[in-house]
């Protein structure tokens, strides 16, 4: 029996971006949009199931009114049903009622939210499925969710048996302290299922999906900081009535955070760098741009002006230049000042070595500073 | 380098205007507007700017200069010679630039590198030094001298012994005190309060007790990005501590939700425990009473036939006894005549043994001793006369030439018949005689030595008469004879040893009267042991004894059982009655709350189910206490992994607010260092000699030395020996001081190269004497060096005189 289902995880509905302060409302609001084209485009692919496996909220207190606005959004999905795991972020706190008891109470008929272990037949649903929820219970966890589904008798009349799970993944995630839940592909493998639903590593797994990949991480739909170089995705996963697999990475997000390095030596340089981001899609970049090199004087003069320049075609740019020195030789020195005057023997010598290359700059400032 | 004409076409205001130079010194003169500052900067522009400026730097220079008329292209080109040898130089700027180089030979070099480098070695001095010393409108060493217009004393007189050195120093208008003065004041604003050695706040002063005054850039920077990952560390310590916590709540709550589940499982049951004791009791005692009924009801018929069996047994057991009373009577009487019954048993045996010898001897042939000696001696007698014969031994060999039937007797045995074959031959031996008789012939051989027919017929005789011996003791031959005597000699003294035997138990009297005495024949022969008899008697005495006993007891507890339940049929009444009570029992326990399988000991049930009872408060005390202990927590706003990143872009800009201050701090060593390697001083006393010798011929003499202390100078000496610092210098004289300075530095770094000086009015502060004095000096100046001297001043250009270049 064919099943069609979207994965995502990661949306972090609440996080503050306290570091974009000037841009943190709509990126914020960039979060909620991303779920909601998430669900049009699950229910207009005519999606059985939506499944965010983990991690829907950025944290645990997450305020009231984005739990609703969450609930609003879930309960536009048109196709069965909507099941939301909890992630290590958003986990499973019976003391409190943030977000999970909220949302229960909001969220329509077609929302199901898999806050415990154990195996949970969505035939009722409509949907030929068991799924094999491994909910996390703090935010920290040496030992991973899926232990209890290797106790699991499966149910063969039922036709697709999809665990859900949260947490790092060995060779896949770094978790060094093996803080996260942490589970191995083996391990996996070994279960009782067909396929495994991910979430907590902000990068799609696999890159390129083979026919036998079964383990999968959808990666954060909308990306969230500079550690986060794709533009946000999520999967679509299509069993056919043979049991066939075939799963399609979608493009989700809005924005992009982009980490660029760039040298520059000469004008050239600096033109071509004025005119790299002009590109439309360049207005949903936030861009963190160190630029380095030396460049003539007159050429690093004009670099002051290039971070407005930027902005106008960028979301958001931080720039730092402050690799960027002049590029101040011999035959400038000797061009700018008496030959053995002070400013003339300093520079000279602080341009002997390489490793004086951020004193000559400093020097070479106040030296303009003091000038009279 | 020498110029020669300078054309600027257009620059500035100047649309196409050449002006030449002469070799020595040049005046351009001409009223304020009209162009000279144009002109110097069109030489200065030609010499030293290139042409292949960015755009942005192309407009910023070339803009102020564009002509005044309108236009996009400004031009200058400048003709110099250098060791005599002449080039013409060509750089525009604006819309089209180039750059040309005429050299001597008529080649041209075109490119900006190739004309910078060819230009490098034509100047004598750097391009800094010409534009800050010998193009310059003297704006540095304004500066110098205005510092000793500053000080007053000592304060002067230390800054004129360095005043040549600083001249040299400061000569692009840096002064090397603010200099320095700027390093320390940034290197104070970055390090203040910070431990450079240990790269950490002074005295060890965290973001808990930061410095509050005065803290440097490095400090700041390093205690906001501490603060925000004390914040970071804070924020993993509470997720972890809730983590920690849930982890318990989570244990509690589930052991709490066992420990009720159990409760609630077992509650009821354990409540019944008390009823079910009491019916427990109940039912032991009905038990107990059933038993004693059904014990009862089972011994009844069992006591009745064990009795009827044991008064049967017991009149066996009395005839036994009658029987064994008997027995042991005779037999008591039996062991009083045992001696005589014993020798007459023992005689009657010996009698017995007598008579068996006795009919050995009657079956044995009488052959007694007398007899044997004569049969022996008669065997002797025939074995000697046989020997006799013997002692005639005859061989003879008899071979048969045809057949022959004969009869051959040897001796006096008896002939037998003899066939000899043809050609057989046969060996005959023979004791005296022998004869071989046939049908045809007869031969009797006998020995010549014995009478053999007398021994023979004695022998004959005598076998005769023992073979009648023998006879008589029915022998067959003498060995025979002695066996048979021998039989005969032994059963006769069996028969004499037998009666002796009797004789000695019969002691004297016979038979019969022993026979008589032991009462004859009558013992009976059934008579067993008196022992064994009273053994019996005893045992069945014995058992009649436990018999009467039993039958007793029994008979007592029948008797008992009769008296306490009448009879048989009220005693099953009974029974009945206590199985119905017991019924009732099992309803009533039907009725309580069952026990959990398994469930033996009921005290150890009940203990167990306290024991979790009070564990299971004890756990919801502690998931409460839990629970107000997590409420209590307060959770930081921002998560850590925002906190980490923030900690991590405050950490690069610490670095790099580290690495600017280490930069300053660098700077600052490395100005120390070129401070004390001055390369001005290395030169002081060629310096105090050409200044001291421009302020004496500008003073007119009145100044003559300057006061060296150590490699610099002090002070001025003037001729009436009364040095003077330089605040007791007229303005006048400072002036003079200032060309002097102005004149010594153009010398110092033009040496003895080829090279020009452009002074903008040097004069304008000089009374006439001064200025003719002056004039005198710079025209003597130019024959060394060429100078240009630009000038508003009409009269200054007269006083000068040299090649005189009017503007209008």
């Amino acid at each position: 029996m064919a099943l069609k289902l979207l994965h995502t995880s990661d949306v972090h509905i609440g996080l503050k971006f306290a570091s974009h302060e000037d841009v943190a409302p709509t990126l914020i609001a960039a979060r909620f949009e991303c779920l909601e084209r998430l669900i049009q485009r699950a229910s207009k692919e005519k999606c059985d199931l939506v499944v965010i496996a983990g991690d829907l909220f950025d944290r645990v207190g997450v305020p009231k009114s984005d739990v609703l606005r969450v609930a609003q959004i879930l309960a536009e999905f048109e196709g069965h049903l909507v099941t939301v795991l909890p992630g290590n972020h958003d986990y499973v706190d019976p003391d409190r009622d943030a977000p999970w008891k909220w949302l229960k109470e909001k969220a329509g008929d077609n929302l199901l939210i898999l806050d415990r272990p154990g195996p949970v037949d969505l035939s009722p649903h409509g949907v030929p499925a068991v799924l094999y929820p491994c909910p996390c219970s703090a935010k920290h966890s040496e030992k991973n969710a899926v232990g209890w589904v290797a106790d699991v008798d499966r149910n063969q009349a039922i036709p697709h048996h999809i665990g859900i799970a949260h947490g790092s993944l060995e060779g896949v995630s770094p978790d060094f302290a093996q803080n996260y839940f942490p589970m191995k592909v083996g391990q996996l493998r070994a279960l009782p299922v067909d396929l495994w639903l991910l979430g907590h590593t902000h990068i799609p797994f696999p890159q390129n999906p083979a026919t036998l990949d079964r383990i999968f991480f959808a990666g954060t739909p909308e990306p969230d900081g500079f550690d986060c170089a794709h533009k946000g995705t999520a999967w679509i996963h299509e069993f056919d009535d043979q049991g066939a697999l075939r799963s399609t990475l979608l493009t989700a997000g809005r924005f992009a955070f982009r980490h660029d390095e760039v040298k520059v030596e000469n004008a050239d340089d600096v033109e071509s760098l004025r005119s790299r981001y002009q590109d439309p899609a360049s207005k949903q970049l936030l861009l963190k741009l160190k630029v380095s090199g030396r460049l003539p004087d007159e050429v690093h003069a004009s670099l002051a002006a290039l971070p407005a320049e930027l902005k106008k075609h960028l979301f958001w740019l931080q720039f730092d230049d402050s690799a960027v020195t002049r590029q101040i030789t011999k035959s400038d020195i000797d061009g700018a000042f008496t030959e053995g005057s002070f400013p003339h023997r300093l520079l000279t010598r602080l341009a002997q070595h390489d490793a004086d290359q951020e004193a000559l700059q400093e020097a070479y400032r106040l030296i303009q500073e003091v000038r009279r | 380098m020498k110029v020669h004409q300078i054309r600027l076409c257009p620059f500035a205001g100047l649309a196409n205007t050449t002006v030449k130079f002469g070799p020595a010194l040049t005046v351009v003169s001409g009223p304020n507007e009209a162009g000279k500052s144009t002109i110097l900067h069109a030489l200065e522009s030609v010499l030293f700017v290139r042409t292949d400026l960015t755009p942005a730097r192309a407009q910023q220079f070339a803009e102020p200069f564009m002509p005044a008329g309108g236009g996009d292209t400004v031009l200058v080109e400048v003709e110099f010679s250098h060791e005599a040898k002449h080039y013409k130089l060509c750089r525009q700027w604006g819309a089209s630039p180039s750059a040309r180089l005429e050299l001597p030979d008529g080649s041209v070099v075109s490119g900006e590198d190739q004309i910078t480098e060819r230009l490098a070695d034509l100047l004598v001095a750097t391009p800094g030094t010409f534009r800050s010393v010998l193009m310059a409108r003297q704006a540095g060493l304004a500066h110098t001298l205005e510092r000793l217009e500053e000080g007053e004393g000592g304060q002067t007189v230390r800054d004129l012994s360095n005043l040549l050195t600083e001249a040299v120093q400061e000569t692009d208008g840096v002064a090397v005190d603010d200099f320095i003065g700027e390093l320390d004041s940034q290197l104070k604003k970055y390090f203040s309060r910070w431990d450079k050695k240990h790269g950490a706040p002074e005295g060890g002063r965290g973001v808990e007790n930061r410095w509050r005054r005065e803290p440097g850039d490095v400090l700041c920077a390093w205690y906001e990005k501490e603060e925000v990952k004390r914040d970071r560390d804070n924020a993993i310590a509470i997720e972890k501590q809730i983590d920690e916590l849930n982890g318990r709540i989570a244990g509690a709550a589930r052991l709490h939700a066992e420990l009720e589940q159990y409760l609630a499982a077992n509650r009821d049951a354990v409540d019944s425990v008390a009823a079910r004791r009491a019916l427990d009791a109940q039912e032991t005692a009905l038990s107990l009473q059933k038993a004693k009924y059904a014990q009862a009801n089972t011994d009844w018929p069992v006591l009745v036939r064990d009795l009827e069996q044991l008064d049967a047994q017991k009149a066996q057991l009395v005839a036994l006894v009658d029987e064994l009373k008997a027995e042991h009577e005779a037999a008591t009487v039996f062991e009083g005549k045992k001696g005589l019954v014993a020798q007459l048993a023992r005689a009657t045996v010996r009698k017995q043994e007598l008579i068996a010898a006795e009919g050995k001897l009657r079956a044995t042939p009488a052959l007694t001793s007398e007899q044997l000696k004569q049969i022996a001696a008669t065997a002797s007698q025939v074995r000697e006369l046989q020997t006799r014969l013997s002692a005639g031994r005859l061989k003879a060999r008899l071979t048969a030439k045809e057949a022959l039937a004969t009869e051959l007797q040897i001796g006096v045995e008896k002939p037998v018949e003899k066939k000899i074959a043809t050609g057989t031959t046969i060996d005959i031996e023979a004791a005296g005689a022998f004869k071989l008789d046939s049908s045809k012939w007869s031969l009797e051989v006998q020995s010549g030595s014995v009478d053999f027919e007398s021994i023979a017929a004695e022998l004959a005789s005598t076998s005769s008469r023992l073979a009648n011996l023998l006879q008589g003791g029915q022998a067959s031959d003498e060995e025979d004879a002695r066996r048979r005597s021998a039989a005969y000699e032994e059963a006769c003294r069996a028969v004499a040893t037998a009666k002796k035997i009797l004789d000695d138990e019969l002691a004297g009297q016979t038979f019969e009267e022993l026979q008589a005495k032991a009462g004859g024949n009558a013992a009976p022969a059934t008579t067993r042991p008196l022992a064994d008899v009273r053994a019996d008697l005893v045992k069945a005495q014995g058992d009649l004894d436990v018999n009467s006993k039993e039958a007793m007891a029994k008979r007592g507890r029948l008797t008992e059982l009769e008296k306490t339940y009448g009879d048989k049929d009220k005693l099953f009444d009974k029974v009945v009655e206590t199985v119905a009570a017991h019924k009732d029992l099992d309803k009533e326990r039907a009725q309580l709350a069952p026990l959990p399988a398994g469930i033996g000991d009921l005290d150890a049930y009940v203990d167990e189910y306290r024991k979790k009872e009070k564990a299971s408060k004890s756990c919801g005390d502690e998931l409460k206490r839990l629970e107000i202990e997590k409420a209590g927590i307060v959770v930081p706003d921002d998560s850590a992994e925002e906190l980490d990143v923030r900690y991590r872009e405050l950490q690069e800009v610490f670095e790099s607010v580290l690495r600017r201050a280490n930069a300053i701090e660098r700077i600052r060593t490395v100005a120390d260092e070129v401070q004390k390697e001055s390369g001005a001083a290395d030169r002081s006393t060629e310096l105090k000699a050409s200044l001291e010798h421009y302020i004496s011929r500008l003073t007119e003499e009145r100044y003559r030395r300057i006061e060296m202390s150590d490699t610099l100078p002090s002070g001025f000496v003037r001729n009436d020996g009364a040095i003077l610092g330089a605040s007791l210098l007229s303005t006048g004289t400072r002036d003079v001081l200032g060309l002097a300075l102005r004149l010594t530095m153009g010398s110092y770094f033009l040496d003895d190269d080829d090279g020009f000086l452009v002074m903008d009015d040097p004069l304008v502060d000089l009374d006439p004497a001064r200025r003719a004095a002056a004039s005198e000096v710079l025209n003597e100046y130019a024959k060394e060096h060429q100078v240009i001297v630009f000038t508003c001043q009409p009269t200054h250009a007269e006083v000068l005189g040299g090649t005189t270049v009017e503007l209008e």
